[in-house]
Order: structure tokens, then C-alpha cells, then sequence
């Protein structure tokens, strides 16, 4: 029996509401924006084959929506993954401030084997707004990241394309580390009809 | 292993060579080699302990001339039918009487009964299928009811060995080689697999092979027990199961198929042996082996009961299971479910208890439902007890048993926090299974090596992870009803009251466990919203030494007074709560509502490390914002004086705060600051700094109010001070007063009149208030005639040369003045001669317009006999009318419609 091995890498985005979770992902995947706002309900995933360190991954990526916060997703939707992605929106103070609980909650939902080693990768999008507008700066956002174990920090924007793929692609990196190796079984179907099947015909 | 069936010996030593038997209700039909049939009556025992009755009821030595091979019953027709002597015949079952033999089956080796009830136009019939086989073919007839409808014969590429219906449509049919699933319909054969192994069977292996290997673990090669049987072909053997499912015989194992032909289960039985024959009693696989007979659980594949039987070779399918060697029948009848699962219970063998609660069905079992929740519990317990935490705790958690039950399964560092009441009702005690042993073993503690204690400890957290927010989620819909009614239900109250409880067991035994095994987790629980027990949490906490988590979870609590202390008492600890910046980090998140905290706890950090305690008033946070700037004031005021202005330099110049209370107190304050400082002579840079900071202040400042405090300042000193202040009053003499005769500083008076001259004001001309107090000196002191004339000199034009003459002193040489009445007089040239142009200019404008009033003036209309007004075509005769600046005429009357539809606006 043939079985491929395959290595899949479990990716969750949280952050606040409105902060462009789903943008990210789509602009990732699909390579498309759109500047309507569009709440997530419950949870979606789209499916993305990377290249990581010569290894073909795939990575699924989980979109939260953030105004539920962790109400509707049981904890089974959190185990077993391998990296989880906190989103802010630099021009929104708050988004910011509860980055620290966002985590705090994964933590204990996904209770992950080693919760000191778990991969996060922290974005902080829309950065194509005009600079007045932002409320936090890249300085403060790398302190709390060094303060909270060195976390990788990007600053994107999902409308203009702006550093989405290096911050994705640390993602894969990241959680590839942490992967246990999930075998994906792919049985061959079990065929029990086979070419000595006969038509006797009617014995009329 | 239990006992599923009791045995029980029904025929011994019969004369006869028994060939086949057959069951029906009570009545056990055996066909012999020599033909005959005989009929029994057997009763069931009603107690354990009774004998099985048996009645030999006919027996019909001349039933049919050769052995009776096969006996069966077509209910819906009322025959019975049997094999014998190549022939199917049919017998009425009451009389016994031949009714008929199916000439066609002349050769038959062996049939298969099966009758369904189906829908059939709307009206439930009993469909009957009777197939026979004869050498190779296989005929079927069909009945409905009672209705004999056809026959139809199928070509079979082998002898048939064996076979039995699945439905009414297929028939699975066992060859020497393989077994194959006909769909009557279509008449299409498909092969399904091989009753023997590849190795054993030679070339023959095809392809479908392969998928069997999969199924089939080959138990019988790896052992090599097959082995010595060498060339012996697996028999293949067939056995209907419920809902359309056959399970067929593979050499030691029996595989189970569906109709589709696809595998249904996971993996096969293994028996212990090659059965000879296979049965199946709800839920049991029956097989009879060489030299015993073997009972196993389909879904588990346990073997669940074997018994010892020589010789025995006929077994009959379903509820009532009867096993015959040659002169012996045995009748195995189950013990009931309840008695088998309590015995299963009894033997912690959970899992088959479970197993059989759910094949069986539920109208046999008294509160089915309950019991199969309370055994799980129990397995879920007893696989706890044997150390295999990650299941029982995915159990106990799909069951979603109380979490005090799983907690108090962990030792006192885990489970202490659990009220007594709750480790007493930890095994619940099911209706009809007897749980007291089982509940004995549960109550004792379970010991646990450190390592196991970790891994247990790991699952736990996952089990209570689940849990918490399970508990959470029901509260808040809980509240969510609440809050949709506008009255209270008491029970509901109760309810929300429960659930914050065992979210207060629930997480407390989290944060335990986080304790134990990660650390860095309990800052993260107590951060979030939590329910944790806050004096276990003291507790554990200060044991610990995680104060940063400590203060966390105060802070969450809003227990600040706490936390406050806490972190006063740590603060001298080594470590990242060392220092008053963990305090100032506090007080800065905490807003006005917890004013008085802030001040209270401000204090001993604003004695310690000012500098850096300053920040809970004066950094950037959206926090210190609200608070009450004059209560912060008053409260810095008292504490030290550099503090307080501070305070204020942070709220004047940083936030632009205007209030002149403000201003006034920082003035007061710097006054004060200087008299502080100028007791000791140390202190002069300080003061310096202090004096320019001051005067820029007077200076840019225009909210304090100079009147409060000029009466403040010392009379003997802050002359500058005081002349900024006087300034601001507007008493410029007083001021210009203080730059002549207490600073000398001539220069800063003339800068100060250039600062304050308003031309437009010439009743308060600086300038001749400054020359004033030059030459006007008080207490008869000399005139001060040099500085007055470079005043005049220099800013002679904006002074009244006649005011200056009357305050020259008579002895002013003429030719010092020259300068003054140079400009003084060119500038008055200078007036009069723009004053000359202005009026002429004025003079000509006013031509202009009298020119332009003449103009309009000459304008006139004539009004003819003719004249017609545009708008109502009528004449204007003698009638008012009105001009419009275009010179259309309409009547005064027309004007306003004649305007409204937009000609020329007036």
C-alpha cells in the first residue's frame, strides 16, 4: 500500500475585528484585495503549497473571525497548531493592546506541548495608510515582540501587497519547526471488483 | 473473556447420525443420514438454575429416503424445506406433508432461505428468495406472501460451496477459489476475494489480494501456525450479519463485507483456529473450531467465550443458537444483557461492556443510556487508574464529566482547592449495575511517579482547557437569557451561581497544573479573564515567587489595594519587580476612578525615586489624562515643592493647560523655590535657573493674574519680576520706576517701552511716562537729563514735543534738543504732507462720485400713449410704474413678477 508523506502545517490568524485577517490571507493565497469590509464568521481556511527550505509544504491556513473572541471555536480548533499569527492595525491603539491577550487565550486554549518554544509571528498591517494616522509605532511594536520572546514582526499592508510573502513565508519557516510530522494516510481505495467481473447473462 | 452464553445439552446420544438441524420459536427440527427428520419442543429455562425441557415431539422415520443435508423453513408459504437426495423439496409444516418437489433442482447441493418484509406498491409484502444450488448455476424462486412468482436461473462459473442472501437482490456465494456477490437483477457476478491466502493457495493471486492484506493482519503466517496445514484450502463460509452486512471466512479470519462488496470494518476477526463452521447470535460471531467453539464480539473482535465441543459440526444462525456434532446438540442461550455487561463491569472490562451496549438494542437493556454513560465514566476512571491518562482524559472529557470528578483523581497539589462534598460524589452509581467494587478502587489515591504525574498533569490541562470554555459558553448564554428577560428567574440565578463555581474549580486546578508543568502559562491564565480561587492563588503564587503573575491577577481581580502592597513589599527583591517602575507602570493603567489608591501608594515611590515615580502624573498614557489635575496639584503641593512644579511645567507647557489657578501656583512656586534656595549660598545656579525660568514665564504667560501676585513678592528684591507684573496691570510708570532707579537698566526700560508703546492710546504713551520718570524724579533727586534726551533722540517722533518742553528742565542746552526737533519737526512735515495728499485724494474721489450721481441723475423714461408694459401688454398711461435699470418699463405692479421670472434683479 503506497502512502505519501506530507508534511501540513497548521497556521491560525487572530487578532481584533477590522484589522484585515482575512485580507492577509486572501492577498497571500489569492493574490486579491477588496476594500469592502466583510466580517468572518466562525472560522474559514484556504490551503497554500509553500516551498520551505528546499521542502514542499503545505500550509492551511485558519481565519479567525475576531469579534467572537474564542466564543465559538471549541478548543479542538487550536490543537495542533504549528504557528499562530497575531494581527494588529497600526493605526488602531486597541488593536494593539489586546495583542497580549489574543496570545494569552491561544496559550490556553491550544495548550501546545512546549508553550515556551510555540512559534507566534506578530503583523502589523495596513502600514498604507498616511502616517498620521498611525497610533503605533514600529519601535513600540518591537519591544513588546522582544519582550514576549523575540517574536518575528512584520509591518504589511494587504491592500498594496507591501511584505505579505517575506511574512508568510517565516510563518511557514516557523511552524515547519515546530511540526510534528502528520502522516496524511491516502489509502488506495479498496477495490474488490476486478476484471474477472462477468456478465453471465440471462439464463432465459 | 465473560460469559455470554450458557450451554446447555439438548439431545445426547442420538442414535442417529444427525446431518443438519434447523430453529424455529420452540421448535428444533434435525435431519439424519438416513432421512429422517425429527421435531423437538424445547423449552427455555426460566431460571438459572432450571433445566432446559425437551420434548421430542415426531419423528418421521421415512421423511425422505436419503440424508437430510439441509433444512429450512418459508414462514409466508407454510413449508418447510430440506435437501435431500439432490433434490429441494417442500413440506407443509404442520402435516408434514410433501407439497412439492422442485423438479429443477435435480443435482442441488445446497440452498439459501431469506424473506423481507418490503414496501411494494405502497403495501408491505413478505418477499421471499429461495436459491438453489445446482451444480453450476443457481436457481432463485421468488414468492410475495404466499404467492409462488418465479423462478430464474444465474450460470455460476463454479461449483457453489457455499452461500447466503444479502437483501433480496444479492447473493454471496463461496467458491472453492473465491467468494463472489451476484446482484440478481443484473445478473452481474463480482468477485470479491479469495477464502484462501496467496501463499497457501499458489499462483492464484490476483490483485485483489493485495487490498486484502490490509484487512488482514496474517496473523496465522506471522505465527506460522497455518503453516503444518500446508496445502489445506480455506473453507469458505458465509454468515448474514444485520443490516445487509456478510461476514465471510478467510482461514483464520472472517472478513465483514457489504452489500457493495466493499469491506466494512477496519480489520477482520481473528480466530484461534481455521473455523469449520460460522454463525452469528446477536451481537456474537459464533465459530466452530476443531476442537472447540469460539465466541466473539464483531465490533471488537474480543474473543469473548470458548467452549469445549468434540465433534461439533452444524450450527444454526441467529437468536437461537444450536450447535450439533453427530449424535449431540447443544443449545447456547445468552444470559441476559444486563447480567453480561454488570459481569464486564465487574471484570474492568469496560471497553467490551461498551461495546455490547451498543450493538444491542436498547428496548433489552433497562435505562440503556444512563448505564452506557456510567460505564464509560467507569472506563474512563479505570483507564486512569491504569495509567492511560490521554485516554481516559479524552473520554472523560467526551462525556464531559464533572471536572471536580477528574480533578480529585490527581493528588492534593492538584485537587486540594475541591470542596469535601465534591471527592464524595465523585462515582455516580448507576441504576442497575452494581458499581460498589468498582467505586472502592476509584476513592483510592492513585500514586504516580513524578514523570507520570507530569503527563497526567499534561492531559489535564488539555481536558480543563476544553472545559472552561464549555462552562464559559453556557454561562454566557446563561446571561444572555438573563439579560433578554427583564425579570429574574431564582433557578437561572442558581444556575449562573453553579457554573461560576466549577469555573472557579476549573481554573484554580489550571493554574495548578500550569505550575507544574508550563510555568510561563500562569502569567497568561491570570492575565485573561479567570475565575481562579484568589486565596488559593495568594497562596500558590506567593510560594512560587511570581509576583509579576501575582500582581496580574490582582489587577484582574481588581484587587489593587493588594497588589499595591505587594508590589511595595517586593520592591527591594532583586529581580524584574524590583524598583518603584513596576508601581508606576500600575498606577498609570489604573484612571481616576482609583484616585485615592494612586495617591496613597504615589507617595512612598515619589519619596523614593521622584524622578521616575513622576511618570504616573506625567506621561503619555490615555489614563493619567483623566485625572483631576487640581486634586494632583493640591496633593504634589503638599508632598515637595519641586514636584509640584513639575507637575505644572508638565501641564502648562506640555498639555497647554490655561487655567490660572495654574499659572498662579506655579509663580507662587518658583517664588518659593527661590526664597527655599536662597538660604543657602550652594544653591545659586539653582536659583539662577529658577529666576529665568520664572521671568520667561511672566513673560510668555498671559493666564496668571499679576494683582495676586505682586502682593506675594518680597519687597526687597524680584524688582524684574514685579515690573513684568506692573506691566501687566498697565502701570507703566510704576514699572518703567523699577528699570530706572532700583535696576539702572536703561536699556531694559526703553526695550520695555518699545515692548509696550500702542500708538493708538496717546493718554498712555510710554515713552513720556519714561521720560517722566527721568526727568521727574521722586524725592527731589537730580533729573536724570542724559538717558531722557537719548529717549528723545531715538524715539522722539512718538512723543509731544510740547509735552517734552514742559518737562525739559530750563537749563536744557538748545543744541542737545537738535536732533529731537530735527526728527520731531520732520516728522511733523512728514504729516502734514501726507495728510495734504490724503485730503486731496479725498477731494478728487468726491468729484468722482458727484460726476456718477449727475450721470444717473440725467437718466429718464418717456411715457408715450404707446408705451406698453412687456409684462401684461396693457398701457402704462397714468398708472404707477417702475424702471428697470435696462430701461424696460412695466407697471409698479408687474415689477415684482416680471423680477421673479428673471429679468434684471433690482
Amino acid at each position: 500500500m503506497a502512502s505519501r508523506k506530507k508534511v501540513l502545517l497548521k497556521v491560525i490568524i487572530l487578532g481584533e475585528s477590522g484589522v484585515g485577517k482575512t485580507s492577509l490571507m486572501n492577498q497571500y493565497v489569492n493574490k486579491k484585495f477588496s476594500n469592502q469590509y466583510k466580517a468572518t464568521i466562525g472560522a474559514d481556511f484556504l490551503t497554500k503549497e509553500v516551498l520551505v527550505d528546499d521542502r514542499l509544504v503545505t500550509m492551511q491556513i485558519w481565519d479567525t473571525a475576531g469579534q467572537e473572541r474564542f466564543q465559538s471555536l471549541g478548543v479542538a480548533f487550536y490543537r495542533g497548531a504549528d504557528c499562530c499569527v497575531l494581527v494588529y492595525d497600526v493605526n488602531n491603539a486597541k488593536s494593539f493592546e489586546t495583542l497580549e491577550s489574543w496570545r494569552d487565550e491561544f496559550l490556553i486554549q491550544a495548550s501546545p506541548r512546549g508553550p515556551e518554544n510555540f512559534p507566534f509571528v506578530v503583523i502589523g498591517n495596513k502600514i498604507d495608510m498616511e502616517e498620521s494616522k498611525r497610533m503605533i509605532s514600529q519601535k513600540r511594536a518591537m519591544a513588546w515582540c522582544q519582550s514576549k520572546g523575540n517574536i518575528p514582526y512584520f509591518e504589511t499592508s494587504a491592500k498594496e501587497a507591501i511584505n505579505v510573502e517575506q511574512a508568510f513565508q517565516t510563518i511557514a519557516k516557523n511552524a515547519l519547526q515546530q511540526e510534528v510530522e502528520v502522516e496524511i494516510d491516502f489509502p488506495d481505495p479498496i477495490k474488490i471488483d476486478s476484471d474477472t467481473s462477468k456478465d453471465f447473462g440471462c439464463a432465459c | 473473556m465473560h460469559d455470554a452464553f450458557k450451554v446447555y445439552t439438548v439431545i445426547e446420544k442420538l442414535p442417529h447420525k444427525i446431518e443438519s438441524i434447523f430453529a424455529q420459536g420452540d421448535k428444533l427440527y434435525v435431519g439424519t443420514l438416513y432421512g429422517t427428520l425429527l421435531v423437538y419442543s424445547v423449552r427455555e429455562p426460566l431460571g438459572q438454575d432450571e433445566a432446559i425441557s425437551v420434548t421430542l415431539m415426531e419423528t418421521l422415520k421415512t421423511f425422505s429416503k436419503k440424508a437430510i443435508e439441509q433444512i429450512d423453513i418459508i414462514k409466508a408459504v407454510g413449508v418447510l424445506v430440506t435437501l435431500s437426495d439432490g433434490y429441494v423439496n417442500l413440506h407443509d409444516l404442520e402435516s408434514f406433508a410433501l407439497r412439492t418437489q422442485l423438479g429443477e433442482t435435480r443435482g442441488a447441493n445446497l440452498f439459501s432461505v431469506f424473506s423481507k418484509i418490503e414496501i411494494q406498491d405502497g403495501f408491505p409484502q413478505v418477499v421471499t428468495r429461495l436459491a438453489v444450488a445446482v451444480r453450476r448455476k443457481v436457481i432463485v424462486f421468488s414468492w410475495q406472501d404466499s404467492e409462488f412468482m418465479s423462478t430464474k436461473d444465474f450460470p455460476v462459473p463454479d461449483r457453489v460451496r457455499t452461500m447466503e442472501w444479502v437483501g433480496t437482490q444479492n447473493l454471496c456465494m463461496g467458491f472453492d477459489s473465491e467468494y463472489a456477490l451476484m446482484d440478481c437483477r443484473t445478473s452481474v457476478l463480482k468477485t470479491l476475494f479469495s477464502p484462501t491466502s496467496p501463499t497457501v493457495q499458489g499462483a492464484l493471486g490476483s490483485t485483489l489480494e493485495s487490498t486484502l492484506n490490509t484487512l488482514n493482519t496474517f496473523s496465522s503466517l506471522a505465527t506460522g501456525g497455518l503453516m503444518g496445514f500446508g496445502s489445506k484450502p480455506g473453507k469458505p463460509l458465509i454468515t448474514r450479519l444485520p443490516n445487509d452486512e456478510i461476514l465471510l471466512g478467510k482461514e483464520n479470519s472472517s472478513i465483514s463485507v457489504g452489500v457493495d462488496g466493499m469491506p466494512k470494518r477496519k480489520k477482520g476477526i481473528e480466530w484461534s483456529g481455521m473455523p469449520e463452521e460460522l454463525g452469528y447470535s446477536s451481537p456474537y460471531a459464533v465459530a466452530i473450531l476443531s476442537r472447540h467453539i469460539e465466541i466473539r464480539n464483531i465490533e471488537t473482535r474480543e474473543l469473548v467465550q470458548s467452549a469445549e465441543m468434540p465433534h461439533a459440526r452444524l450450527l444454526t444462525q441467529g437468536k437461537l443458537l444450536y450447535i450439533a456434532s453427530t449424535s449431540e446438540v447443544w443449545r447456547l442461550i445468552p444470559f441476559s444483557f444486563p447480567q453480561q455487561i454488570d459481569e464486564l463491569v465487574q471484570k474492568e472490562e469496560y471497553q467490551e461492556a461498551i461495546s455490547l451496549i451498543n450493538q444491542i438494542n436498547p428496548v433489552l437493556l433497562d435505562e440503556t443510556v444512563d448505564t452506557l454513560g456510567k460505564i464509560k465514566t467507569l472506563y474512563a476512571h479505570h483507564l486512569f487508574r491504569t495509567h492511560q491518562y490521554e485516554k481516559s482524559l479524552t473520554l472523560f472529557s467526551e462525556l464531559d464529566t464533572p471536572a471536580a470528578e477528574v480533578i480529585g483523581l490527581y493528588p492534593a497539589v492538584i485537587s486540594s482547592h475541591l470542596p469535601p462534598k465534591e471527592l464524595e460524589v465523585v462515582s455516580p452509581k448507576p441504576g442497575n449495575v452494581d458499581l460498589n467494587e468498582a467505586n472502592a478502587k476509584n476513592t483510592q489515591p492513585i500514586i504516580m511517579s513524578t514523570k507520570e504525574l507530569e503527563d497526567a498533569v499534561e492531559c489535564l490541562i488539555r481536558f480543563l482547557a476544553d472545559k472552561r470554555q464549555k462552562i464559559s459558553k453556557s454561562l454566557q448564554t446563561l446571561q444572555n437569557n438573563h439579560d433578554s428577560f427583564s425579570y429574574r428567574h431564582s433557578n437561572q440565578e442558581d444556575e449562573a451561581e453553579d457554573h461560576l463555581q466549577m469555573l472557579e474549580i476549573v481554573d484554580t486546578a489550571l493554574l495548578k497544573s500550569y505550575m507544574m508543568t508550563h510555568e510561563r502559562l500562569v502569567g497568561s491564565l491570570l492575565r485573561v479573564n479567570n475565575h481562579c480561587n484568589p486565596d488559593e492563588t495568594e497562596s500558590l503564587l506567593l510560594k512560587h515567587k511570581k509576583y509579576k503573575e501575582l500582581v496580574d491577577f490582582y489587577r484582574g481581580k481588581q484587587l489593587h489595594r493588594k497588589a499595591l502592597e505587594l508590589l511595595k513589599t517586593i520592591h527591594a527583591n532583586p529581580g524584574e519587580m524590583n524598583g518603584v517602575l513596576p508601581t508606576v507602570n500600575y498606577l498609570q493603567r489604573l484612571g481616576v476612578d482609583h484616585l485615592p489608591l494612586i495617591l496613597e501608594f504615589g507617595t512612598w515611590i515619589l519619596e523614593l525615586d521622584p524622578e521616575v515615580a513622576m511618570k504616573i502624573f506625567i506621561d503619555d498614557e490615555p489614563e493619567i489624562d483623566t485625572l483631576p489635575r487640581y486634586k494632583i496639584m493640591a496633593y504634589l503641593e503638599r508632598l515637595s515643592l519641586d514636584l509640584c512644579v513639575a507637575y505644572l511645567e508638565h501641564v502648562i507647557h506640555e498639555l497647554g493647560d490655561k487655567t490660572s489657578d495654574f499659572h498662579n501656583t506655579l509663580v507662587v512656586s518658583y517664588l518659593a523655590q527661590i526664597q527655599r534656595d536662597s538660604s543657602s549660598p550652594d544653591n545659586e545656579e539653582d536659583i539662577l535657573k529658577t529666576k529665568a525660568k520664572l521671568l520667561q514665564f511672566l513673560d510668555e504667560s498671559t493666564s496668571y493674574k499679576a494683582e495676586r501676585i505682586l502682593s506675594r513678592l518680597p519687597v526687597d528684591s524680584c524688582y524684574e519680576e514685579r515690573a513684568i507684573l506692573l506691566s501687566r496691570i498697565g502701570q507703566h510708570d510704576q514699572a518703567l520706576n523699577i528699570y530706572v532707579h532700583k535696576l539702572n537698566n536703561f536699556q531694559a526700560a526703553e526695550e520695555y517701552c518699545i515692548k509696550n508703546f500702542n500708538s493708538n492710546d496717546p493718554t498712555k504713551n510710554v515713552y513720556l511716562l519714561l521720560l517722566k520718570v527721568y526727568l521727574r524724579p521722586p524725592n527731589r533727586e537730580k533729573p536724570m537729563l542724559e538717558p531722557a534726551l537719548d529717549i528723545l533722540t531715538r524715539h522722539g517722533t512718538h512723543i509731544d514735543p510740547s509735552a517734552v518742553m514742559s518737562l525739559l528742565p530750563a537749563s536744557t542746552r538748545i543744541d542737545q534738543l537738535f536732533k529731537f526737533f530735527e526728527k520731531s519737526i520732520r516728522e511733523s512735515n512728514k504729516t502734514k504732507h501726507m495728510d495734504m495728499i490724503v485730503k486731496n485724494m479725498l477731494k478728487a474721489e468726491r468729484l468722482q462720485t458727484q460726476e456718477q450721481l449727475t450721470f444717473y441723475r440725467s437718466r429718464r423714461v418717456k411715457i408715450t400713449e404707446d408705451r406698453m408694459c412687456p409684462k401684461c401688454n396693457k398701457r402704462i398711461g397714468n398708472s404707477v410704474f417702475a424702471v428697470f435699470p435696462d430701461g424696460v418699463v412695466v407697471h409698479y405692479s408687474c415689477k415684482e413678477t416680471m423680477a421673479a421670472m428673471g429679468h434684471w434683479r433690482t
